[in-house]
Parts: C-alpha cells; sequence; structure tokens
C-alpha cells in the first residue's frame, strides 16, 4: 500500500476527529499535491449538506412521526377490532344452526294468538258465532285492497243501502 | 424502562432509547429523533434528495424504523440502520422518478469563515461535488459520502449498505479519486 493509499484512508477520520496524523503523515500531505487535493475534497463533503442539515426541526420531525405512528396503531387495532366482530358473529351464526322453521309444532303452540281468554265460559252456539265471525278479515270488514263505498257506482251503492235496510 | 432525567447526555446510549420507546415511553423515540435526524438530512441532501422531499424522506426514515424496531440487531449502530433505511428510501424514490435529473443544491451559509473570497472557493468547490456526485454510481455515492460526510469506519458503512468492509473501501477510494479530478 502506498503512502497515498493510506492517506485516503485516512483524510476522513481525521476530519472527524477520529484518528490523528503521525509526525510522517503530516509532511506527506503538505508535500502531495494529490493528497491535498483529496483533502479539500473530504473538507467540502464534510461541509455538504449542513444548511439541510440545519433546516430540520427535529422537534417537529419527532412529533410528526410520533402522530403517524399513533395513527397506524388506531387504524391496526380498529381493523383487529372488526376482525374480531366478524369472528364471534360466524360463530355465533355457526353453534346455533339454522332457524326453526313453521312446522306442525310451531303452528300450534306459536304463530299468531287471539286473546279470547273466555272462549272457556262460551257455549257452542256462541263459540260458532266467534268462528263465523273470524272468517271475515281481520280487523274489520275492509281490506287495504278492498274497494270502498268511494269507489262504488251509485246503482251499486243503492244496491248496499237497499240491503242494510232488509 | 423509562429514559433517565438525563437522557440528553451521551450516558444515555441509542440501545437504552430504543428500549425505553419498546417499553412505551416516547420520549426515547423523541430523543433518537433528536439525535439523528440532521445527519440523515445532510446524507440524504448528499445523495440526491430533492430539497422538497427532505423532510419527507426523514421523517419515513425514522416512521420505518420505529415500526421494524424488532428487526434492529443490537451489534449495528443505530444511526447506521437509519442510514441503511434512508439509502433504500432514496433508491425507491429514485426509482419510481426515473428520469429525474439530481439537481445539485445550492447551500447559503457556508461555513468558510468571514472571508468572501474564501466563502466563493468553499462555495465553489462544493458546487462541483455535488455536481460529481450525481455521476458516481449510487453505491460509490453513498459509501462516500458516510465515510466523508459522517466519518464512518468501512465497517459500519458495509452494515449501513449492505456490503462488506473491503468493497466499501474500494468503493470510497474509487469516489475520492474520480471526485478529486472533478473537483481540482
Amino acid at each position: 500500500m502506498t503512502d497515498c493509499e493510506r492517506m485516503t484512508d485516512k483524510v476522513a477520520l481525521v476530519l472527524h476527529g477520529r484518528a490523528a496524523w503521525t509526525e510522517s503523515e503530516a509532511t506527506h500531505l503538505r508535500g502531495c499535491a494529490a493528497c491535498t487535493a483529496e483533502w479539500h475534497v473530504v473538507l467540502a463533503a464534510s461541509r455538504l449538506g449542513a444548511a439541510s442539515g440545519r433546516r430540520i426541526d427535529p422537534a417537529q420531525v419527532s412529533r410528526d412521526v410520533l402522530a403517524r405512528l399513533e395513527a397506524g396503531r388506531k387504524r391496526r387495532n380498529t381493523a383487529w377490532l372488526g376482525l374480531a366482530a366478524a369472528a364471534a358473529i360466524i360463530v355465533l351464526v355457526w353453534t346455533r344452526g339454522p332457524a326453526p322453521g313453521p312446522g306442525p309444532e310451531s303452528a300450534s303452540s306459536g304463530g299468531f294468538q287471539l286473546p279470547l281468554a273466555e272462549l272457556e265460559n262460551l257455549d257452542a252456539r256462541q263459540l260458532r258465532a266467534v268462528l263465523e265471525n273470524l272468517d271475515g278479515p281481520l280487523g274489520g270488514n275492509a281490506t287495504p285492497d278492498a274497494p270502498t263505498l268511494g269507489d262504488l257506482e251509485n246503482q251499486e251503492l243503492e244496491r248496499v243501502l237497499r240491503s242494510l235496510e232488509g | 424502562m423509562r429514559v433517565p432525567a438525563a437522557s440528553s447526555s451521551a450516558a444515555t446510549t441509542d440501545a437504552d432509547l430504543v428500549r425505553a420507546y419498546r417499553g412505551g415511553d416516547e420520549r426515547g423515540a423523541t430523543e433518537l429523533v433528536g439525535r439523528h435526524a440532521a445527519a440523515i438530512a445532510r446524507f440524504l441532501t448528499g445523495a440526491g434528495a430533492d430539497q422538497g422531499d427532505l423532510d419527507d424522506l426523514v421523517q419515513e426514515t425514522f416512521i420505518r424504523a420505529f415500526r421494524a424496531l424488532q428487526g434492529w440487531r443490537g451489534e449495528a449502530a443505530f444511526r447506521s440502520w437509519l442510514f441503511a433505511i434512508a439509502s433504500n428510501l432514496l433508491k425507491d424514490l429514485h426509482r419510481r422518478h426515473r428520469g429525474r435529473q439530481i439537481v445539485p443544491i445550492h447551500e447559503s451559509g457556508l461555513a468558510a469563515g468571514d472571508d468572501p473570497a474564501a466563502t466563493l472557493e468553499a462555495s465553489e468547490t462544493e458546487r462541483k461535488l455535488q455536481a460529481g456526485l450525481g455521476t458516481l454510481p449510487r453505491l460509490q455515492r453513498e459509501v462516500f459520502l458516510l465515510r466523508a460526510q459522517q466519518g464512518m469506519e468501512y465497517e459500519e458503512i458495509a452494515q449501513s449498505l449492505g456490503t462488506t468492509p473491503g468493497a466499501a473501501r474500494v468503493h470510497y477510494h474509487h469516489a475520492v479519486k474520480r471526485l478529486r479530478e472533478l473537483v481540482a
């Protein structure tokens, strides 16, 4: 290895205070144009970007970095919660099995029941009368699709009036 | 682990701060950013980062570092690891903006003393140097910057840039020779 090669390896370290010239190296540097030029190149490089380094505000960078990391954590937590909820729903549906269909039992025990607690006190004739009323539409004579009086022609209205009068 | 009261002292190592942050103390992260942000910005500038991208690149370097702390092997210096991340980010950015030229920046306030002539000469040298760096292959350029600008040993450079110390030394010698010719 030549003296100049050794100098090349050492210039940056001396410039950054990590090494020092020996007597002979200092002498070589003063007399060698190539090594002197190299010294100036490395010196310029050590200053390169100094203004950029000064312009950076570490406190601001730190705040931004921590805020972004926190936002990322929240996003991940939300995603996990969503996955956990979806998994819980799947497990629930899976363990409960299919919903019971309308079978013979459910027809008798479930379904719509009229509030007729006093039916037990009625005699056969009265019960028949109740059944006859049940045959008609629930909630009165009219159904949403049934024609109202306003839909009838005059002749029809006359017939209705006549039937009411007997 | 809590960051000791004298967290800004050199006695608190980067490894201590990393442990503090991983233990939930955000001051560990704040201190690490405070220690290394300027060096990362200077490295990225020298490596050709556009000044408009600089803040984002520095920020992204730390975001990636903190998100991947489990990947940091304590034997490598934390700063070396940051340079590795910054280098990869810049490489990705240049790949995305392929064809965009590396624009030499003019730095104001060069520390060359009060002598206007000396300041002008330093400014001219730096301008040539920045232009010369733009002509070097990426690895040569980054090896040179880590050595000349940051004063790193070849072993540290090799860890940062994913090469060997011997290769880093060769890259550095090539870069110095080329830049000496360009700046002279």
